[in-house]
């Protein structure tokens, strides 16, 4: 008989048992495709990066003597070295642009015993006369197996070469991020482009590395080692043994982490919320099965019974749903990050923990409404008469609220509290929902504000990178006879590192970019936080951003730092600091920079003022005239191509967790539709003494709708109350590990609107539900049991 | 000289749908006319008809067949808008379960009344409730939520919320159901005044004591009227 009641009850409670599992569903879902997509990256991230046998050390030479290879690799704590160039030149787009593209040369394309690339098919032929392209340039270049590439070469001129098909390696960010392609050449290829094939760096990968001292510390051995037997390397570079993308992924699972946590808790909530729901209904019928003898137990188990094999349905099909979805995730991500995914499973004991987890709070959730009616005395339970709700400490706080003007709309906000625990999973749901969607707008506009406002610092808006120095004035007049050219200035470009003046340890060394600008520069406009510009004429003088001092906080105005470029070392004084995006840079007026590097007239750089609205076409205009000058460009940058690779890389994190707020955001608001509608539900009978008492229609919609819209509000202040702290958060954390510079708060009004947009679903909830009420005789409403 | 009518049915049935398609007739052919200032008190068993024809006397529902007319309106002709302000002007009803809105004081209770309507000006509202209140001897209750209140309490604030807006017309479905012998007494005792006052009274009820305090007694039984004795006879 029991199994029968059981049975009715799913009959006559249909729409809102299948509303119960939905909810559950897609928390469920949602929270183990997180779970399980959190730990697939995290294992495969390391993995792939681990695979690609990224060296943890960089030797520089003018040219790589064949003997040093040999000598290093006997070193008992080499684990393998790889001798290689780089060459930097550009290649043509699909779009008819020219992009630039790193070219590795390497003795053997088949393997690699530091920085490995591999191939998804095996590779074939030695790859003579050809490239390979990383595979991530494939929605940039035309690239397939035997299509002809154009290249640039040194001089200027053309070279076509066939491609000899994709490759990957795991160790870059993807070509579409960075916006460079990344190919791989033999020697004689390289020679056929015109590019110097003999390597010039030697990659070493160590056997065991704990962290950047042992590097450093292998580093300094294998340099005195090779300087004993007379190979005197440039500079020695202790690398990264992360992915590039590492520190930011792994943020962004945590906080997907966290998001799914949110979401399953406010669905195993509603769906709590739900069940207490039907219990209101059901408590007569509980007064009655006490009457007749039933005990609490016996009560709750007969609705458990429902309940409970409801949750394990939905858990049996939400989890290979979540793992379905998981892998979606990770699918994004391994074309985002540019990784492998060699093993798909997130662990043996995950399912099972998370299947424990979620079922084990669902129940919960359900079963808690359940008992409490069921322990209800029969007094009570049979005496319920539906439209009194009992003296709560939200009715006593509901009391002191009084609204001016008309009285409908006192009882409307004190109707607010007539639930407060219904009150505070809406607005909970909704505050988590809200806040994670402005959060991210807000987040995204406050850092793509600041890269705004840091570009608008910028005297240039095009700037060209030079793979071999050129005359100044050369480069200047060049510049300056293009259409649209304003101002141009050729400045010096070298890369140093900065050892504290007590040290001369590599350790210590950190490399830092070293601009030269002019005298007189109009294009150098980074405004001066603290000291001063440099004095003209002046050789000791440098500016450091920030960023400088993320590596060396000892370092403020006044400091003498080293600066070391290739065998050379000269001291500077920092007398100013900037604030810019990007790499720790130092800036010097040129007879610092001379004095630093010894490079002499030797412009590496063309920075330019584009007049108009389209630097991009003045950008390609100087781009042809250099090349007919036979100085082709190694990289022409224009501030919104600056711009779009920022915001690609905001894109590698914003775009799930977009995708998470709105999901989250949407929870909330079917909590809080759901929730409003239920409140209209409940309140049918009152709407009926309402309308018996003379209420038209059109005034019982306005209270209750005054109603949603007041907990709609309040939800929407929280969020934004919550949003602006976690914004501000976020904000403080870009800044310091990702700009370098201060993030100031930018509110978001396009997430204001897609919030508001959500609480046009409440109002339609609400319109609709009492539309449908409003529909009955008040005879009806009166007599409506709930 | 005829006294005016305040209520008057002619031949008027009502009938429900019930689940499963089939009707049931709640009312049949019932013909009643009720002077203005009339007590009347309705009995009969349960699905006898008499909460049907209460909630068609206070147009809370519309008859199937007949005519009804309450306060010199045929309440079968207008709108739901028009209907629910008229209701409110003219048709106290007072509810077994007191219904009062629980998230308001008792005073709240009956300015939201006349604030539904419109009837009493916005500046008076507070002060008629207070002197409503006094006339039910709730005033010293004005501010407490209707759930610190009795049974009875909140039965005479009811009442008082049913007189808000002045109704010549009182209707009380099972008015003291859901109270004890003595407060039911004591109600009794409140529609006695509010009869003398010259309230049309119509009061659907089991108790025998509140049914001997009306002048008029209907019986209805499966629907129809079966009996209707003045308890005092009207001149003619």
């Amino acid at each position: 008989m029991r199994w029968r009641k059981v049975v009715g009850d799913a009959r006559g409670n249909g729409g809102q048992i299948g509303l119960i599992a939905l909810v559950l569903a897609l928390g469920t879902a949602g929270v183990v495709a997180v779970l399980d997509a959190q730990a697939i990256l995290k294992r495969e991230i390391a993995a792939s990066y681990e695979a690609a046998r990224a060296p943890d050390i960089a030797l520089w030479f003018d040219r790589l003597p064949p003997r040093a290879l040999a000598e290093a690799a006997a070193n008992e704590s080499v684990a393998g070295v790889e001798a290689r160039r780089v060459a930097i030149t550009r290649i043509a787009a699909r779009d008819g642009s020219w992009l630039p593209m790193r070219v590795t040369i390497l003795r053997d394309i088949a393997s690699q015993q530091a920085g490995a690339i591999h191939r998804h098919v095996p590779i074939a032929g030695d790859g003579a006369g050809a490239l390979w392209i990383e595979q991530s340039g494939r929605t940039l270049v035309t690239a397939d197996f035997g299509e002809s590439l154009r290249v640039r070469t040194p001089t200027g001129s053309i070279a076509t070469l066939a491609s000899a098909g994709f490759v990957h390696d795991t160790s870059v960010a993807p070509s579409t991020q960075d916006r460079i392609i990344y190919a791989f050449a033999t020697p004689a290829t390289a020679a056929l482009l015109g590019q110097n094939p003999d390597a010039d760096q030697l990659w070493v990968k160590m056997k065991q590395r704990g962290d950047a001292a042992d590097a450093a510390a292998l580093g300094e051995t294998l340099r005195n080692d090779l300087l004993a037997k007379g190979f005197a390397p440039l500079r020695v570079d202790v690398l990264s043994n992360s992915h590039p993308h590492a520190a930011l992924m792994n943020a962004t699972l945590r906080v997907l982490g966290v998001m799914g946590a949110i979401a399953f808790t406010c669905s195993a909530a509603l769906a709590g919320y739900l069940v207490s729901v039907w219990m209101r209904r059901e408590v007569r019928l509980v007064g009655v099965m006490k009457a007749i003898g039933a005990r609490w137990h016996q009560i709750a188990l007969q609705y458990l019974l429902l309940v409970g094999p409801l949750a394990l349905a939905v858990t049996a099909l939400a989890l290979p749903a979540g793992v379905g979805l998981a892998r979606a995730i990770v699918g994004y991500y391994a074309n985002v990050l540019n990784i492998d995914i060699a093993n798909w499973e997130a662990g043996a004991g995950l399912p099972l923990e998370q299947a424990a987890i979620t079922l084990g709070i669902a129940l919960a959730a359900m079963a808690w409404p359940i008992v409490r009616a069921s322990r209800r005395s029969v007094r009570e339970a049979l005496q319920d008469p539906g439209i009194a709700s009992p003296l709560t400490a939200g009715s006593r706080l509901a009391k002191g609220i009084k609204v001016p003007g008309a009285m409908r709309w006192t009882l409307a906000a004190r109707n607010t509290l007539r639930r407060p625990f219904r009150l505070a999973l809406i607005l909970i749901a909704l505050a988590s929902g809200g806040a994670l969607l402005l959060t991210t707008h807000s987040n995204y506009e406050s850092l793509m504000s600041v890269i705004d406002r840091s570009l608008a610092t910028e005297g240039h808006d095009i700037e060209v990178f030079m793979p071999r120095p050129a005359p100044a004035a050369r480069l200047e007049d060049i510049a300056r006879a293009v259409p649209g050219v304003e101002l141009a200035e050729a400045w010096r470009r070298a890369t140093v590192t900065a050892a504290r003046e007590e040290s001369s340890t590599l350790h210590d060394a950190k490399r830092v970019t070293l601009y030269g600008f002019p005298p007189g520069s109009r294009l150098f406009k980074l405004p001066v936080l603290e000291g001063r510009f440099p004095q003209p004429g002046a050789a000791d003088e440098v500016l450091m951003t920030r960023t400088v001092q993320e590596s060396y906080p000892e370092l403020r105005v006044g400091s003498e730092v080293a600066l070391r470029f290739r065998d050379r070392r000269a001291n500077a004084r920092v007398v100013g600091i900037v604030e810019e995006i990007g790499t720790p840079t130092f800036y010097a007026a040129f007879p610092t920079f001379d004095a630093v590097t010894g490079l002499g007239d030797a412009a590496t750089v063309l920075r330019a003022k584009a007049g108009g609205d389209h630097p991009e076409s003045v950008a390609s205009a100087l781009d042809q005239a250099l090349l007919d000058a036979h100085l082709p460009p190694g990289q022409v940058v224009t501030r919104a191509m600056f711009r779009d690779s920022l915001d690609e890389h905001f894109k590698v994190v914003g775009d799930v967790i977009r995708m998470v707020a709105l999901a989250a955001a949407l929870v909330g608001a079917i909590v809080l539709g759901a929730g409003t509608s239920f409140n209209v539900i409940e309140r049918t009978r009152e709407i009926g003494i309402m309308r018996a008492l003379g209420a038209t229609p059109r005034a019982i919609i306005a209270i209750l709708l005054a109603e949603g819209a007041a907990i709609a509000i309040a939800g929407a202040i929280l969020s934004i109350v919550v949003s602006l702290a976690l914004t501000k958060a976020l904000n403080e954390a870009a800044a310091r590990t990702l700009l370098h510079v201060a993030v100031p708060l930018r509110f978001s009004l396009e997430g204001l609107a897609i919030l508001g947009a959500g609480a046009l679903v409440v109002i339609l909830a609400v319109w609709i539900t009492l539309s449908i009420r409003l529909r009955r005789s008040v005879t009806e409403t009166l007599s409506y049991e709930g | 000289m005829k006294p005016s009518l305040a209520i008057e049915l002619d031949d008027v049935a009502k009938s429900f749908v019930l689940r499963g398609g089939q009707r049931f007739a709640a009312l049949r052919g019932v013909s009643l006319a009720v002077a203005a200032g009339e007590h009347v008190a309705v009995l009969g068993k349960s699905g006898s008809g008499k909460s049907t024809l209460l909630n068609l006397v206070a147009a809370l529902d519309r008859c199937t067949t007949g005519r009804v007319q309450v306060a010199g309106v045929d309440v079968g002709r207008p709108g739901e808008s028009a209907l629910a302000l008229w209701r409110g002007r003219n048709v106290g009803v007072v509810f077994q379960f007191f219904q009062l809105m629980p998230t308001l004081t008792v005073v709240e209770n009956i300015v939201l009344a006349m604030e539904l309507v419109g009837h009493v000006p916005p500046g008076a509202r507070r002060a008629r409730a207070m002197e409503l209140l006094e006339r039910v001897r709730l005033a010293d209750q004005a501010n407490k939520l209707p759930s610190m209140l009795s049974g009875g309490q909140q039965q005479r604030a009811a009442i008082a919320r049913a007189l808000a807006n002045d109704p010549p017309i009182l209707v009380a479905d099972e008015p003291t159901g859901n109270l004890d012998s003595e407060t039911s007494v004591d109600i009794g005792k409140l529609f006695d005044e509010l009869a003398d006052r010259g309230k049309t009274l119509l009061i659907v009820t089991h108790d025998v004591n509140l049914a001997r305090s009306a002048r008029r007694i209907v019986e209805l039984k499966d629907g129809v009227i079966v009996s209707d004795t003045a308890r005092v006879a009207n001149a003619a």
